[in-house]
């Protein structure tokens, strides 16, 4: 399949990554497919946001980007280099200190028994980033200060349990930037914190971009955010990719009937809950998945062709790309509900069970 | 503030405190507010504002070391704070029902959905085992789910389908209030979409009334007909969700609202609110927002704002532009 973005530039790349696992056991295990063929690219200075439901394999794709998990498909390239081939897990020490992570739970991901101090230590010493007590304490301040942690002498000496659901974050991200990376990989930054510190999280992680030209994988369920804080912003279903496009251009004229409804069930203050969705509920099948594209049992507009085979990536524009048959080859077969009105007794619908 | 004829439940100066042994926390200080017969009144505020603690006062089920130590709860016009407990038996679920965050968590594992729900029809009233089976079913079409699934045990079903499962249960008992503590939050959009369309149409036909809390300022916005804010444990500013949002008055309103990231209309800029919420235990003195408020006065720092009438139902707790 074709690669989404510029490769010439690309920092971190995917191609045609795909994670599976085996469930139940004996005689029949099962496949459940958590992610097939994902590509896509993360340009120096970017902001990419992947959206999708939860179980739609957000959070797979960051634990192999960061290699706490190895894909089954498919390859990572850092600056051009397979990471997977060149690099053995244990020695990958110079690109985990180039690929970060921030991770959800600001309240799980600390360390109860340890200062803050020690947070930042630890990353600092791995990746000889200091020498010396009074380096490594330097360091630390400069941290603390970066992430606006003030003041960072009293702050240092604090365990997590004193400090604020934000504060912990920004410890967090303070100790993804010690070892000086290139990129970040945020899961949920922000969706665990209070509603008025959200904005400042963001705004600290816009300016560490910046200031020190990170990219960004942002990872949320919250389809808004991504607008406010990525320059592109890709959906996510039942492990595929479903589009991809200028975040702007995304939520003003969203291709993919997925992406519509997303959009459409966001909370609206001018809106009232009078308005019922179009689509139908219900969860996509992971395990031993049907044939054909995963969203067709819940989409509107479901032709014959989409329940046969998985429609690839039509380039919409340079910059927009969607995997949706209505603007493949197979569009010319018309919707499904057309087809059923012509009483053709092949394309029985398919009932919908995934409840 | 006097309760008008149409009012369901009426509070005032409801006070809650947690005795912890390092002194007296008050997570709830003197927050009054009425529901209408038919309404929905959201309250909004960030974690440790105390609103689930007011909804769990509401219906006196906090635990120790939350006490209620003062203010007035009456649920059409009877004193709930002082209700005896069997007289309060009849009061919980019957009369207000609670649907809480994790409620698709608190169904029995062991048990099906569908006895789950006729044991609630079967603790609180004198019907037949098989009238209560048939109003469990008519009670899972009303949420939209399949009868069949009345022999389902709750791990067969998703979390949106169980959410809908103690909605119904909820409703069992047509109870003319029912109290929904952040009801959706641990759905995806979708789902959250679906369920309290349904729910409002449920509402509409069944004419019950809702305190809808939650953090999500524009969830809440698109499903309450007014809305209180709290910071703090206290109320700053209740009125109408649409007058709320075209001009709120409190600087903590409006500092909430342009934080929130929206899909539609033209890209805002977010500023948000600096700080961040105060520890309950260490509050300012005067206004508790003072430290974060952009428009803080000196008489801020000292003097605590009353709640003061802004317009028609719309009242707001802050000195600025007041005498």
């Amino acid at each position: 399949m074709t690669t989404i973005g510029q490769e010439s530039q690309a920092i971190l790349e995917a191609r045609g990554v795909g994670k599976y696992f085996q469930v139940g056991g004996g005689f029949r295990p099962k496949q459940l497919r958590a992610l097939h063929e994902v590509s896509f690219a993360l340009r120096p200075r970017q902001v990419v946001a992947l959206v999708g439901e939860s179980g739609s394999g957000k959070s797979t794709i960051a634990r192999l980007l960061v290699r706490l998990m190895e894909p089954s498909a498919g390859t990572i390239l850092f600056r051009g280099k397979d990471i997977l081939q060149e690099e053995p897990r244990r020695a990958s020490l110079g690109y985990r200190a180039q690929v970060q992570m921030i991770f959800q739970d600001p309240f799980a991901s600390l360390n109860p028994v340890h200062t803050i101090a020690n947070h930042l230590e630890r990353p600092l010493l791995l990746h000889g980033k200091a020498r010396g007590a009074a380096e490594l304490r330097d360091r630390v301040h400069e941290l603390l200060e970066t992430v606006e942690l003030k003041p960072a002498v009293e702050l240092e000496a604090r365990y997590p349990h004193q400090l604020s659901g934000g504060q912990r974050q920004r410890v967090a991200i303070a100790r993804a930037l010690a070892p000086g990376p290139s990129v970040i990989l945020a899961d949920e930054p922000i969706s665990m914190l209070d509603v008025s510190i959200r904005v400042g999280i963001l705004n600290l992680m816009e300016r560490l971009k910046e200031e020190r030209g990170i990219s960004y994988l942002y990872i949320t369920h919250d389809i808004a955010s991504a607008r406010y804080f990525a320059d592109r912003t890709m959906v996510m279903y039942a492990g595929h990719l479903v589009e991809g496009a200028p975040s702007e251009e995304l939520m003003q004229r969203p291709a993919h009937p997925y992406t519509q409804l997303l959009l459409s069930a966001v909370p609206d203050p001018n809106g009232s809950m009078k308005s019922a969705l179009q689509e139908k509920s219900g969860a996509p099948q992971l395990i031993d998945p049907p044939p054909g594209c995963p969203f067709a049992a819940r989409c509107p507009s479901v032709m014959k062709v989409c329940r046969q085979e998985m429609p690839g990536t039509t380039q919409l524009d340079q910059e927009r790309w969607v995997r949706c048959h209505l603007f493949g080859h197979g569009a010319e077969s018309g919707p499904e509900e057309l087809l059923k009105c012509s009483n053709d007794p092949k394309t029985p619908r398919q009932e919908h069970r995934n409840w | 503030m006097e309760a008008e004829p149409s009012t369901l439940l009426s509070v005032r100066d409801l006070r809650v405190e947690y005795l912890t042994p390092a002194g007296p926390v008050c997570a709830v200080d003197g927050v009054s507010f009425d529901i209408g017969r038919g309404e929905v009144l959201g309250l909004a505020g960030e974690s440790g504002s105390g609103k689930s603690t007011v909804a769990q006062a509401l219906l006196r089920i906090l635990r120790p070391p939350a006490v209620i130590t003062g203010g007035q709860v009456l649920f059409e016009g009877e004193d709930v704070l002082g209700m005896s407990e069997a007289r309060l038996r009849e009061l919980r679920w019957r009369k207000v029902s609670l649907v809480f965050q994790s409620a698709m968590n608190s169904l029995n594992p062991i048990l099906t959905i569908g006895e789950q729900i006729v044991d609630t029809i079967l603790a609180h009233e004198r019907v037949k085992r098989s009238e209560a089976v048939d109003r469990a079913v008519s009670l899972l079409k009303l949420v939209g789910i399949d009868s069949a699934r009345l022999t389902s045990y709750p791990h067969q079903l998703s979390g949106g389908m169980r959410q809908r499962v103690v909605i119904a249960i909820a409703l069992a008992l047509e109870p003319p209030l029912m109290l929904m503590d952040e009801p959706t939050t641990a759905l995806d959009v979708v789902v959250q979409k679906e369920i309290l369309h349904q729910v409002a149409e449920l509402k509409d036909r069944l004419g019950f009334s809702i305190l809808f809390i939650t953090h999500d300022l524009s969830l809440i916005l698109e499903f309450s007909t007014r809305i209180a804010v709290l910071y703090a444990g206290k109320l700053v500013e209740l009125a109408p969700s649409q007058e709320l949002f075209h001009a709120p008055r409190h600087p903590y309103t409006k500092g909430l609202l342009s934080s929130v990231p929206s899909v539609r209309g033209p890209r805002r800029k977010l500023v948000g609110i600096p700080g961040s919420p105060p520890d309950m235990r260490k509050l300012p003195a005067g206004c508790r927002f003072h430290p974060r408020c952009p428009s803080a006065m000196e008489r801020c720092q000292a003097d605590s704002p009353e709640l003061r009438e802004q317009g028609p139902g719309h009242i707001k707790a802050c000195h600025l532009d007041s005498p």
